[in-house]
């Protein structure tokens, strides 16, 4: 399948597409951080950043300089049209594979 | 809860720091910010020394991930910029460079006119030096052919020749192993005729040396390719091979069969026939030769008088001897065994006995004469330097102009870096600006070469022309431009591209501009410094070769016309000629004589006194008759002159020979007896000093006497009254009676003056070189104070026109803008000076007889360049100080 994406891409993606206006790489981290208590550093989110940038998926803007940043920008993240079909694509696949399950996936006993 | 303090904790600075230099211009604004943001949360939850050591931490996340990687490759080039060298770029800088040109027409014509001048001058140095080291490299083996030389004398007194005698190279070939080939050959000037069944044969002048007695051994030496014949057919007497050119002047378009077996007169007494043909070199040699006789021939006719082949004591110059060693053999330790072979022939342990040595095939054509130092390889390498020189000060120019121009270009730069534009690529704009105009430069050179070598015509080697298709002449074109390119165009480019936008923008940019100002007067200086040098150079060589044109030799030189008889000519005809020249109306008087008193040919010869002491000396043997001293007006200091005589009886010596034989007054030597060849002469007469050589060497001992066997040149004293008009008509009478004795000789006469002059034509032409230099050197330091007096005014205008309001007079204003530039060029003069002083100092020195190194040279100098520095700076300080104040303040 053509622009498959990771599990952590995935994840990236749709924190961006919670966050709304207000996605830039600290509030990714803490967002992620908080939801999957995992321990994530930020070099490796903006690694995976800028591959999902490289395929088109999400777009950036730098922002206003802001005090706390020592006067630096931030750079915030929007999901792109091409972002959103391959989100789809994954939950596609995956609603697939759970109607296709063969054994009961329900929990309840 | 703890009060917080007034400042909060900040990232350590060592992190930031090492992050800053990791990244360079990569754009990590963002990605800073995030980590600075992190610090701040964590300072929240945790102590301020573990949040600096999470801070490193975070730091280091991200300069080795993924995204920092991506964001430094980026930087090298902005997402909506070509790189600098992309093809749109570079037609982009194009179309910009010819803007800019077209903006500053003066500017630009200028630079381009400097550049010009002085890539033309690197241009016909190039063609000349090119012409110059091309001779002779053409022949295989050719490191390994060398020419017999000798070295005589010691030290100062050291003297070369670069001929053998006749019977050397046979006995060398006989006795001296380690060589390949060994032979000899022996120019000489023939008359040809060619004999054409009945009709009258074909008659030839003696052409230029380019006949030799060869033996087959030489087409050993030097390999030509035979369209007919062989080699071998030179083993017996009376054969001559052609060259191809000289058979078609012979014989026409006869097959090459049928020439082979025709025969070929020389001085219509020597009768050969062709046994062989080849083809001409058509390359640069210095052995042109064209008719090579068998050299078996010698002994069976005219040739032995000349070629004699059992004297060992006498060489000619046109007896050449070459070798061609083994692969692997040295030169120099051939040297000893020639030298012992030289000894064993010649008078035992002789002070004449010369050292023999091997001059390689490459060096010969810089040692035409017997010279312990080339005369040309010198002024090549001179030539070469100031080639580099012009060069260097046509760039200087452009750096000059183009730096002070950076004022005004200096928004245009602020914009582009504004706009996004890197510093490399602004460097690559005005490279390929200067490229443009040094191309345009290259362009103007290469048509002004063919009339600035007709101009020179008279010191440039003949056959040489500009050929812009050649593949070198192209080659050295390009590296001309691109070396140029670089050298005017990396400083410029680095000032102009390393202005900061905000402070250009503004409009306080001129800091930057007054930065470069020491390093534009620094350049002036050293333009005007060269100028002067060169002015210096040409005063004191000028004077000097006036100086010698001038100085009183110790005879007269006026109005006397020389011309030599046949050489070989043992008869009495040379006096007979002259007794007819003396009845001539408007000849005052005529003489016989080996040579002028001063000229190339020297004959010396060993001279004995048998004093209180015996004093042999090498001594100056002026063959003359009677008519000698008066007709030169050598002043007699006692005694009398020689009388008329058939054979040698008696000598007049020179004051110096005089002294040197140790008498205090001249009247001592009267009467005294010298031996020649073991036969005493007495000294009847002592005359006064007379320069015999170049200015160059002392005046040394001399004698005069009738060695009847050397008269052969008759000098002619015209009458006072014997006009310009009147002169061509009596060197006719001359020359019709001189063929009447002559018939087949070439007459050729020349004005003693014009002789004496040749002997000065290195020196002349030295003169003539630095006189070039100085002009351009001058021209180029002109334009370069002249642009720059241009930009001083421009950006000083509204300066002058608050000073002319407040009162100021055209005159201050003009003192005001030219005092700068007197002060540089007053530097240069104290830089320039000394160094001038000691190169022409050097070369003075080289004269016996030269001028003194006065101070006045120096002032002269510094006066010309002050007043042309300031003369051409004032028509930009008047314009500049006339200009209506009105108008440069309302441009504002």
């Amino acid at each position: 399948m053509k622009g498959y994406i990771g599990e952590f891409e995935e994840l990236v993606l749709l924190t961006i597409a919670s966050l709304g206006d207000q996605a830039y790489g600290v509030a990714i981290k803490e967002d992620i951080e908080l939801r999957t208590s995992r321990r994530i550093s930020i070099g490796a989110l903006h690694s995976t950043i800028t591959r999902l940038e490289e395929k088109a998926l999400i777009k950036s803007w730098l922002g206003d300089p802001t005090q706390e940043r020592g006067g630096r920008r931030k750079r915030f993240f929007e999901i792109t049209h091409t972002g959103k079909v391959s989100l789809h694509h994954v939950k596609e696949m995956r609603d697939e594979l759970w109607k296709r399950s063969k054994v009961a996936l329900s929990l309840a006993k | 809860m703890k009060a917080k303090s007034t400042l909060d904790p900040l990232p350590p600075r060592l992190a930031n720091k090492l992050f800053e230099w990791w990244c360079k211009n990569a754009s990590v604004e963002d990605l800073h910010g995030d980590v600075e943001e992190l610090f701040h949360c964590d300072l929240k939850i945790m102590s301020p020394n573990r949040a600096k050591i999470k801070y490193w931490k975070h730091v280091a996340s991200v300069m080795f991930s993924y995204a920092l990687k991506k964001r430094k490759q980026k930087s090298a080039s902005h997402p909506y910029s070509y790189p600098s060298i992309h093809p749109v770029m570079l037609k982009n800088h194009f179309k910009i460079a010819w803007r800019t040109i077209s903006k500053n027409k003066v500017y630009s014509a200028i630079n381009v006119l400097g550049l010009a001048l002085g890539i033309c001058a690197c241009l016909t140095i190039y063609l000349i030096t090119d012409h110059e080291f091309s001779f002779d490299t053409f022949h295989p083996d050719k490191e390994r052919i060398y020419r017999i030389v000798g070295e005589s004398g010691k030290g100062e007194d050291k003297w070369m020749f670069n001929c053998v005698p006749a019977p050397a190279p046979g006995a060398i070939r006989e006795e001296i192993t380690g060589f390949e080939v060994v032979t000899g050959f022996h120019r000489f000037e023939p008359r040809v005729s060619i004999p054409d069944g009945d009709k009258p044969p074909k008659k030839f002048e003696r052409s230029d040396g380019a006949a030799i007695v060869a033996e087959p051994d030489y087409f050993s030496l030097f390999s030509y390719e035979w369209l007919s014949g062989s080699p071998l057919s030179l083993k017996d007497p009376f054969k001559v091979v052609l060259s191809e050119r000289k058979a078609r002047t012979y014989f026409g378009s006869l097959p090459w069969d049928q020439i082979i077996g025709k025969e070929v007169v020389y001085d219509d007494s020597l009768r050969v026939t062709v046994s062989g043909i080849v083809k001409d070199w058509n390359r640069n040699t210095d052995f042109p030769f064209t008719d090579f006789i068998s050299f078996a021939s010698i002994q069976h006719s005219y040739l032995k008088n000349d070629i004699r082949l059992d004297d060992w004591y006498s060489s000619r110059h046109s007896s050449q001897g070459f070798v061609k060693v083994k692969a692997g053999t040295s030169p120099l330790a051939l040297s000893k065994p020639l030298t012992a072979l030289f000894r064993k022939y010649q008078r035992e342990g002789g002070p004449s006995t010369p050292v023999v040595k091997l001059q390689p095939l490459s060096e010969i054509h810089f040692y035409p004469n017997d010279e312990q130092f080339s005369s040309t390889l010198p002024t090549l390498y001179t030539l070469m330097g100031l080639a580099l020189f012009i060069l260097i000060i046509a760039a200087i120019n452009f750096i000059n102009l183009s730096t002070a121009q950076s004022i005004r270009r200096s928004k245009e730069i602020g914009i582009r870096k504004v706009l996004g534009s890197l510093r490399l690529s602004l460097v690559v704009q005005f490279l390929v600006e200067t490229f443009v105009l040094t191309s345009v430069a290259v362009v103007i050179a290469s048509l002004l070469v063919r009339p600035v070598l007709w101009w020179f015509d008279s010191f440039i080697p003949r056959g040489l022309s500009l050929d812009p298709f050649d593949p070198i002449t192209l080659s050295f074109l390009l590296v001309i431009t691109i070396s140029t390119s670089l050298l005017a165009g990396l400083y410029p480019a680095k000032v102009l591209s390393a202005y900061l936008p905000a402070l250009t923008l503004k409009g306080t940019g001129t800091k930057m501009g007054s930065d470069n100002w020491l390093v534009r007067k620094g350049l002036i200086v050293f333009q005007f410094a060269i100028s002067l040098f060169f002015i210096i150079g040409a005063l004191v060589m000028g004077n000097q070769i006036r100086f010698i044109k001038t100085k009183d030799r110790g005879f007269t030189t006026e109005s006397v016309v020389t011309f030599r008889t046949n050489w070989s000519d043992k008869s009495k005809n040379p006096s007979i000629l002259a007794d007819r020249i003396r009845l001539l109306n408007g000849v005052e008087g005529v003489a016989l004589e080996v040579a002028p008193p001063m000229g190339f040919a020297q004959i010396t010869n060993n001279i004995v006194y048998k004093g209180i002491h015996l004093i042999e000396t090498s001594v100056n043997l002026k063959a003359a008759g009677p008519d000698f001293i008066p007709l030169y007006r050598i002043p007699l200091l006692a005694g009398r002159n020689i009388a008329q005589s058939d054979s040698l009886k008696e000598f007049v010596i020179n004051e110096t020979y005089s002294k040197q034989l140790g008498f205090l007054k001249p009247e001592e030597a009267l009467g005294q007896f010298l031996y020649f060849n073991n036969k005493p002469y007495p000294i009847v007469g002592v005359v006064g000093d007379f320069h015999e050589r170049s200015f160059h060497d002392p005046i040394g001992p001399s004698v005069i006497g009738t060695f009847t066997e050397f008269l052969h040149d008759i000098a002619i004293k015209l009458s006072p009254n014997t006009t310009q008009e009147g002169l061509k008509p009596l060197l006719t009478q001359v020359e019709k009676l001189y063929k009447q004795i002559y018939p087949d000789e070439a007459f050729q006469s020349h004005f003693i003056e014009d002789e004496i002059g040749w002997m000065h034509e290195g020196e002349q032409k030295t003169a003539n070189v630095m006189n070039a230099a100085m002009v351009v050197t001058i021209f180029i330091s002109c334009m370069g104070v002249f642009g720059l007096a241009m930009y001083t005014a421009e950006t000083r205008t509204r300066e002058i026109g608050i000073r002319k309001v407040l009162g100021a007079t055209v005159v201050n204003i003009t003192t005001m803008l030219s005092k700068e530039f007197a002060i540089l060029i007053g530097i240069a003069i104290v830089i320039a000076s000394p160094v001038a002083w000691y190169f022409m100092n050097d070369w003075l020195m080289k004269f016996a007889y030269r001028v003194d190194l006065t101070a006045w040279v120096f002032v002269l100098s510094g006066l010309a360049a002050l007043s042309m520095g300031l003369l051409t700076v004032s028509f930009q300080t008047i314009k500049a100080a006339v200009a209506n104040p009105v108008d440069s303040l309302r441009a504002e």
